[in-house]
């Protein structure tokens, strides 16, 4: 059974800063270290990366690792979700977790929406949970932006708003730089910029 | 903090406020090793470290890779650990010691158009000169 619902709300920043800020990989397990304290890339093809995030318990770590890719300009897929260890009771046996999330600027060109879509394939024993699912994974999703979104409004008070250069030097570290320099770099096309 | 703005179709994710209440005035016996204090200054906001050997030093609280606000930094081993990206800078010196994201992402770095790791960055926080008298700090 598929439950399927949405999480949507505006950020005060360009499309630019949002998705630079979600490439921006290196602040995962610092700045979100309450809900990844560690982040490994198991592989990378292209524009797909498969990461494990985990946790300490005592000797074991756990967690869960995923499948995540990036469609450029400014849209992120994440899906075969599975625990780990794999042996771990875990609610991604039973439930498939598939999420997209694209952002896109306001009408008024002035801000940028987050648009999440959650698609959750359910048994039906856990059909009756499916509110609570959604709830609790909506709060997590609020809380982690709220880290970026302090962040992003910290870069624009020191560097101007829609500033991103600061990504751009040649050392700064990020995923799929490549393609995001082509699209929102200094000789990427305007339209592409504005947000 | 999710508002809804009377402008806008939809709620609104508000970064919270930055937080500048620090003190103008620390006393020595105030600084620790294992914590940055934050000391408001004519120069702007500053982070203040006692190192191993009881001195103190002063450094702009700005990060210089993005530009966190390093009130919120750790101290480590007599390093400034960041909260942003993890680097870590002597609490000595300033410089840049360590990133620690290099062998945590040792996959994906890899050579790119727009990507060299053998770019080694020098980033180095700003010291601004201290004195202590009677027990108290002051940038001078
Ligand atoms: S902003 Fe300080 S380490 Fe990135
Ligand atoms: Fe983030």
């Amino acid at each position: 059974m598929q439950h399927v619902f949405e999480v949507v709300y505006e950020l005060d920043c360009t499309v630019g800063e949002a998705v630079g800020a979600y490439l921006d990989v290196e602040h995962y397990m610092h700045l979100h270290k309450v809900y990844a304290p560690r982040y490994e890339a198991l592989w990378q093809d292209g524009t797909k990366v498969a990461v494990v995030q985990t946790w300490r318990a005592g000797p074991v770590r756990f967690g869960s690792s995923c499948t995540t890719e990036y469609q450029p300009p400014a849209c992120f897929l994440n899906y075969d979700l599975k625990p780990v260890p794999a042996w771990m009771p875990s609610i991604h046996h039973l439930i498939k977790t598939r999420t997209e999330l694209r952002y896109y600027p306001t009408d008024d060109q002035k801000r940028t929406v987050s648009h999440l879509t959650v698609k959750l394939d359910l048994p039906w024993i856990m059909w009756p949970l499916r509110k609570m699912i959604e709830a609790r994974l909506t709060r997590l999703k609020i809380e982690k932006d709220q880290e970026d979104v302090d962040m992003i409004a910290r870069s624009q008070r020191i560097f101007g708003r829609g500033n991103i250069s600061h990504y751009f030097r040649k050392d700064v570290f990020m995923l799929h730089k490549d393609a995001f320099v082509a699209h929102f770099g200094p000789s990427a096309m305007p339209k592409d910029r504005i947000a | 903090m999710l508002k809804k703005l009377p402008q806008s179709q939809l709620p609104i994710l508000c970064p919270n406020e930055e937080c500048d209440d620090a003190p103008d005035r620390l006393r020595l016996s105030d600084l620790s090793e294992s914590a940055v204090k934050p000391l408001k200054t004519a120069l702007g906001q500053l982070v203040i470290v006692l190192l191993s050997n009881g001195r103190p030093r002063a450094f702009d609280a700005r990060c210089p890779h993005m530009g966190s606000n390093l009130v919120t930094a750790a101290c480590v081993g007599g390093d400034i650990v960041c909260h942003w990206h993890g680097y870590r800078f002597s609490g000595e010196s300033g410089a840049l010691v360590a990133n620690p994201n290099e062998a945590i992402m040792k996959t994906l770095r890899v050579p790119s158009v727009a990507f060299d790791p053998t770019i080694k960055p020098s980033y180095q926080l700003r010291e601004r000169a201290l004195e202590v008298e009677d027990g108290w700090v002051r940038v001078k």
